[in-house]
């Protein structure tokens, strides 16, 4: 196994879409940090009323995010569409017969991958996040329980989200596909989500309000969050169970899948 | 763990029994028998949505032999190669190398090394890169992408892309691909396809110092000439069907052989050789003699007292020999 994963980790690390990726990401992390830096002072100097300073706390530690865990799916996609889009699936099943291990391999290095861009994220926005916060006058909120739990969980986040675009990834092969599906999934989930939920909020329907924070990207928000979001969301928890869930499911389909399918 | 051997009269005697490992007993026929290096493809046959691709094929590949596998174009020499490697699943029958199904040899790499077509690269990545990435799969120390490299001559470009290489370098990085393991068997599917001339040359040389090392080889063809001074055994197929098979020399001997005369005197000539004769006229002083040999042409002629300009032996065109075994309509299914 150790071979394999080298073997994965060379197909990463010796084209240079990995770093391109993570210009982007650091990117949007920059981008996040100012948002959420504005939103946070804004709030600490109205009294912060709506929300607790943990979540604001956990908002700004998590920044990127938002289109960190797409990053994360779109390597984890890649990974194992590149290998249909360029035919290097037959050398590597050549190679390694016994088609699960790949896949294995390929879960494996996905999510470390995730993990490694989303320490790059935290790495960078405790310290910023936390001069935020000291610059209104609060302190960093590091010793908090509710908000180590965050940055801990967002780490788990950027993982799930590189398998479920494994998932995505076995699942439909063609990698243009693949990644516009998951593009699709991200804000088409968070869409979709946010209408269902405001339909249940004009028509007074308890069970559709929460709709938003069943699908991938709202579960991911509510594992993510110190605090509940919504009186309709699920409990942090819940939100995590059922991101594991989207993960394994899409993971064991494209496995089944692809240890069946005749390479050609 | 060994599969269960199908029985019945086509698959020969039912397996040797648990521990017995006398290869003299084992029965040929026995796609199980561990034989290193030996190829059996016994009753395969591989059935698409609409298509038969394979259909009941059986051959085997005797360790140390150089087989050539032909075929026209959509024959089914890709889909048996890649049954026996594995990649494509099998509608029924069986595919072995050294007695094992593919999925089953302990490290693929070192027994069995296969280049197929050569168009499955990525082309943002180096042609070093790719094979060290072989490499770490199957379990082989990285330096041995160097020294494939090497091998076929490719270590000048082993840093570029491969979206810089040419047909041939790709033909010769997909042959390192398959050398990495340095296995006893390789299955080469239409190595030359797309090719210079220079190339095939290179490519023919290659393969013959390969099969001199004593390796078994595998090598697909849909020309018949390409290959025929390389192997000794043929396997030739059509519709997925076995329509030929045994040495390469007797699939010579059949192509047809005739003797070339020009004389000015061909009337006395065609008198002389009687009625008996399968002669063709070609021109006023040309004359073709079907199933004769020179000397007995040239001692006929001499009796006569017919001058002769010229006396050649022909050789009839190999791939009439082949065609006349895959002519059944066009491979376009």
């Amino acid at each position: 196994m150790t071979g394999l994963l080298r073997s994965e980790y060379l197909k990463v690390v010796t084209t240079k879409v990995w770093w391109v990726m993570l210009l982007g990401l650091l990117g949007a992390v920059a981008l996040a940090l100012l948002v959420n830096g504005a939103i946070v002072t804004n709030e600490i100097q109205h009294g912060h009323e709506t929300q607790s300073l943990n979540t604001l706390a956990g908002m700004l530690y998590t920044s990127g995010q938002y289109f960190g865990v797409l990053f994360a799916a779109i390597i984890g996609t890649l990974l194992i569409t590149n290998e249909f889009r360029h035919q290097t699936a037959t050398a590597t099943f050549l190679a390694t017969p016994k088609r699960v291990n790949v896949i294995v391999a390929k879960f494996i290095v996905a999510v470390g991958w995730g993990l490694l861009y989303a320490l790059i994220c935290t790495v960078i926005a405790i310290p910023i996040g936390a001069a935020i916060l000291s610059g209104q006058g609060v302190s960093s909120q590091l010793g908090e329980g509710d908000v180590v739990k965050v940055i801990l969980l967002n780490l788990v986040a950027f993982g799930v989200w590189a398998v479920l675009g494994i998932g995505i990834g076995t699942l439909l092969q063609n990698q243009v596909g693949s990644v516009v599906t998951l593009i699709v999934a991200f804000f088409g989930s968070q869409l979709v989500g946010g209408l269902l939920s405001a339909a249940g909020q004009a028509w007074n329907l308890d069970w559709l309000r929460g709709t938003f924070y069943y699908l991938p990207y709202g579960a991911t928000q509510v594992m993510t969050s110190a605090g509940k979001l919504d009186a309709h969301a699920p409990a942090w928890w819940g939100g995590m169970l059922l991101v594991l869930a989207y993960g394994a499911i899409a993971a064991a389909f494209g496995s089944w899948l692809t240890t069946k399918r005749d390479i050609s | 763990m060994q599969p269960a051997i199908p029985q019945g009269p086509q698959w020969g005697q039912p397996a040797p029994p648990p521990g017995y490992a006398g290869p003299a007993a084992i029965d040929q026929l026995n796609p199980y028998a561990p034989i290193p290096g030996r190829i059996v493809v016994a009753g395969l046959t591989k059935q698409f949505k609409r298509i038969r691709a394979v259909d009941n094929l059986s051959f085997t590949v005797e360790p140390g032999s150089v087989t050539g596998f032909l075929g026209p174009n959509g024959a089914g020499k890709t889909t048996t190669l890649r049954m026996l490697l594995g990649l494509i699943s099998t509608t029924s029958g069986v595919a072995t190398i050294g007695g094992r199904p593919y999925q089953d040899l302990g490290s693929p790499l070192r027994t069995v090394g296969a280049a197929l077509e050569a168009s499955s690269f990525h082309l943002a990545r180096t042609g070093r890169n790719h094979l060290r990435i072989l490499c770490a799969a199957g379990g082989l120390p990285e330096s041995r992408a160097d020294q494939v490299l090497q091998l076929v001559g490719m270590t000048p470009a082993a840093n570029r892309k491969v979206k810089s290489y040419s047909m041939g370098m790709k033909q010769r990085l997909g042959l390192a691909a398959g050398l990495l393991g340095d296995p006893q068997v390789l299955l080469l599917d239409e190595p030359t396809n797309g090719l210079d001339p220079e190339g095939i040359r290179w490519m023919r040389g290659f393969l013959r110092g390969l099969a001199a090392q004593g390796r078994t080889i595998l090598v697909s063809s849909h020309l018949l000439a390409e290959v025929a001074q390389t192997v000794d055994d043929v396997v030739i197929i059509a519709h997925g069907q076995s329509r030929r098979q045994g040495k390469v020399a007797d699939l010579l001997a059949e192509a047809k052989q005739s003797v070339r005369v020009r004389t000015s005197h061909v009337d006395q000539l065609l008198t002389a050789l009687g009625s008996q004769a399968a002669v063709r006229r070609t021109s006023a002083t040309e004359l073709y003699i079907d199933n004769v040999t020179s000397k007995e042409v040239g001692r006929i002629a001499h009796q006569a007292g017919v001058e002769i300009d010229e006396l050649s032996t022909v050789q009839a065109d190999l791939e009439e020999v082949f065609l006349q075994y895959t002519r059944t309509g066009a491979g376009i299914r």
